[in-house]
């Protein structure tokens, strides 16, 4: 397997523990009185520290397959496993793609929320939360309440509450399909630096190829529906990463017609019925 | 060409010429100023008879009325019992309304008991209920503060089901991932949720409550503002019945700008610029 290059004293990603684990994942939908599959016998793993990102035509099931991570759905058949935390608590935490920073809190208790939710103490709440507050560039905002946000904003309070509780792992559902092309653009570098340094292992669903080629260590294409894993492709680019500068890279643009090739096959195709 | 190309959209300044903005100052004495006027015309209309001094008394003969009656001590009177009925039915109506509407909106299996109950009563006037209330009640308190609570209730109930149905999936999702518990859910995201409906369903609530008191008030009591409207129309004190309009105008009002006050209090992520 082709693996990125590793800087000395860097664990060689191919040894380092798996983190999530989903084997033969199936799921169906009932749709009046049909039953459509939804994920066929999908499996992969992960490994510590790593960055997959998944892409597929619209319909494929890649939403589904991280709200099954998330514990949000449950799958028909297969197993999904994921190195337990510490303390008990979940393991994860998730990131939206719509509109999902409470309206009724503040920046500061929506950043707070889940560490409340851990009985984190008082003082400690305080420190983490503002931490993560200025991390993501809202120092200033602590008391705003989201309307007052722009939408690049709010993702921010989004993504600061998710890396506030110190999740293992992170799951991303489209975050930045709702921002304008320069604040998606900003919000990638800063979330592939914030994990590279964090050493975050992330899922990461998107339709955007160029996104998956940015961000991610490994992408996933998936098949039309029934979801079914149609290549597993390495992106070869070093981190901590530059998000323009990888464009440039001509090696970004063998992948992408590698990836849209692969993808338009399935888009083509359409849905098999089953 | 040019010139047809400026005639079909007019520039910002030429526009401003057909549609003047004035300053918010002179905008807010215009406002003060339409009243005033009407009361004016009105008192002039009254003294030189073009209207019917009978149905419509100058609005000084009004003020006189109206100042007779609170020094008099009698308006306030009544005034404090319709007021206190109307608190009282507010909250046995209110209170348990928000609660169940909650519950209904959390539990799909309440929701699908009740609901037919609410939905099939609801449509009756309430104020075919009074003779009922009457029959249980008698003509102490108990039939007054019972009509103001089901005005209340049938409002408050329906929206605070609505207010937590209304709430988006996905602040659900948010919390179930950071592994909040069922009361978790509730406390962090079902109530703080459903508030704004809550709060406009007590808003609507309270006005219907009030209009409800009154009119058992006028058919079956001995005190309280319905009572005095009704004995100003039986003894044709027609400038007390407007005074006494005033009144219950004032109080309608005024309830209304409580609800307005705890919603600010209890709802501050609201648009403020929501409220129009």
């Amino acid at each position: 397997m082709h693996e990125p290059l590793s800087e000395p004293g860097v664990v060689p990603a191919a040894q380092r523990e798996v983190v999530v684990r989903v084997s033969e994942v199936v799921k169906h939908f009932q749709h009046g009185r049909r039953q459509l599959r939804a994920l066929d016998r999908v499996s992969f793993e992960l490994r510590e520290g790593r960055f997959l990102v998944i892409v597929g035509p619209s319909g494929c099931g890649k939403t589904t397959l991280l709200r099954i991570l998330a514990g949000l759905e449950h799958q028909d058949s297969g197993e999904v496993w994921m190195r337990p935390s510490r303390d008990g608590h979940p393991p994860f935490a998730m990131v939206f793609q719509e509109q999902s920073v409470f309206p009724w809190m503040t920046v500061r208790d929506n950043v707070a929320y889940g560490l409340k939710l851990r009985r984190v103490r008082g003082r400690e709440v305080e420190e983490r939360a503002g931490h993560w507050i200025r991390k993501v560039g809202l120092a200033g905002f602590e008391r705003a309440y989201p309307h007052q946000l722009s939408g690049g904003m709010k993702q921010r309070v989004s993504i600061a509450r998710a890396f506030a509780v110190d999740p293992d792992v992170l799951l991303m559902d489209e975050p930045f399909s709702a921002l304008d092309e320069q604040m998606r653009t900003i919000l990638q570098q800063e979330v592939s630096t914030l994990c590279e340094e964090q050493q975050k292992t992330v899922i990461f669903v998107t339709h955007s190829i160029d996104e998956a080629i940015t961000l991610g260590d490994e992408v996933l294409v998936m098949t039309h529906r029934p979801g079914q894993v149609k290549r597993l492709i390495p992106i070869p680019f070093p981190r901590p990463r530059d998000v323009v500068e990888v464009r440039a890279d001509p090696r970004y643009g063998e992948l992408y017609e590698e990836i849209w090739g692969l993808i338009a096959e399935e888009v083509r195709r359409g849905p098999r019925e089953d | 060409m040019a010139e047809r190309g400026a005639t079909l959209h007019r520039t910002a300044a030429q526009r401003a010429r057909w549609l003047p903005r004035a300053g918010a100052k002179t905008e807010a004495v215009v406002q003060i100023l339409s009243p005033v006027a009407l009361l004016v015309l009105w008192e002039i209309a009254a003294r030189i008879g073009w209207v019917d001094q009978r149905f419509f008394p100058a609005p000084s003969a009004i003020v006189r009325a109206f100042w007779e009656a609170v020094t008099t001590g009698v308006l306030l009177h009544h005034l404090k019992i319709t007021l206190w009925r109307v608190i009282l039915g507010t909250l046995i109506g209110g209170v348990p309304a928000v609660l169940i509407g909650l519950a209904m909106g959390l539990w799909r299996w309440l929701r699908l008991t009740l609901d037919p109950i609410i939905a099939a009563t609801y449509p009756l006037p309430k104020s075919a209920l009074f003779p009922l209330l009457l029959l249980i009640f008698g003509l102490g308190e108990g039939s007054k503060v019972s009509m103001v609570a089901i005005g209340v209730f049938y409002l408050a109930v329906t929206n605070a089901m609505e207010g937590v149905l209304a709430i988006s999936p996905v602040y659900f999702d948010v919390a179930k991932t950071f592994g909040a518990k069922r009361w978790d859910v509730i406390r962090t995201v079902a109530l703080p949720g459903a508030m704004p409906l809550v709060l406009a369903g007590l808003r609507l609530g309270v006005g219907t409550g009030l209009i409800l008191g009154v009119l058992a008030e006028m058919l079956g009591a001995r005190d309280g503002l319905g009572y005095l409207l009704w004995s100003a129309w039986q003894t044709f004190s027609v400038s007390s019945l407007w005074a006494t309009l005033f009144v219950t105008a004032i109080l309608g009002f005024a309830s209304v700008q409580l609800v307005d006050f705890l919603r600010k209090l209890l709802v501050p992520w609201q648009r403020t610029g929501a409220r129009r």
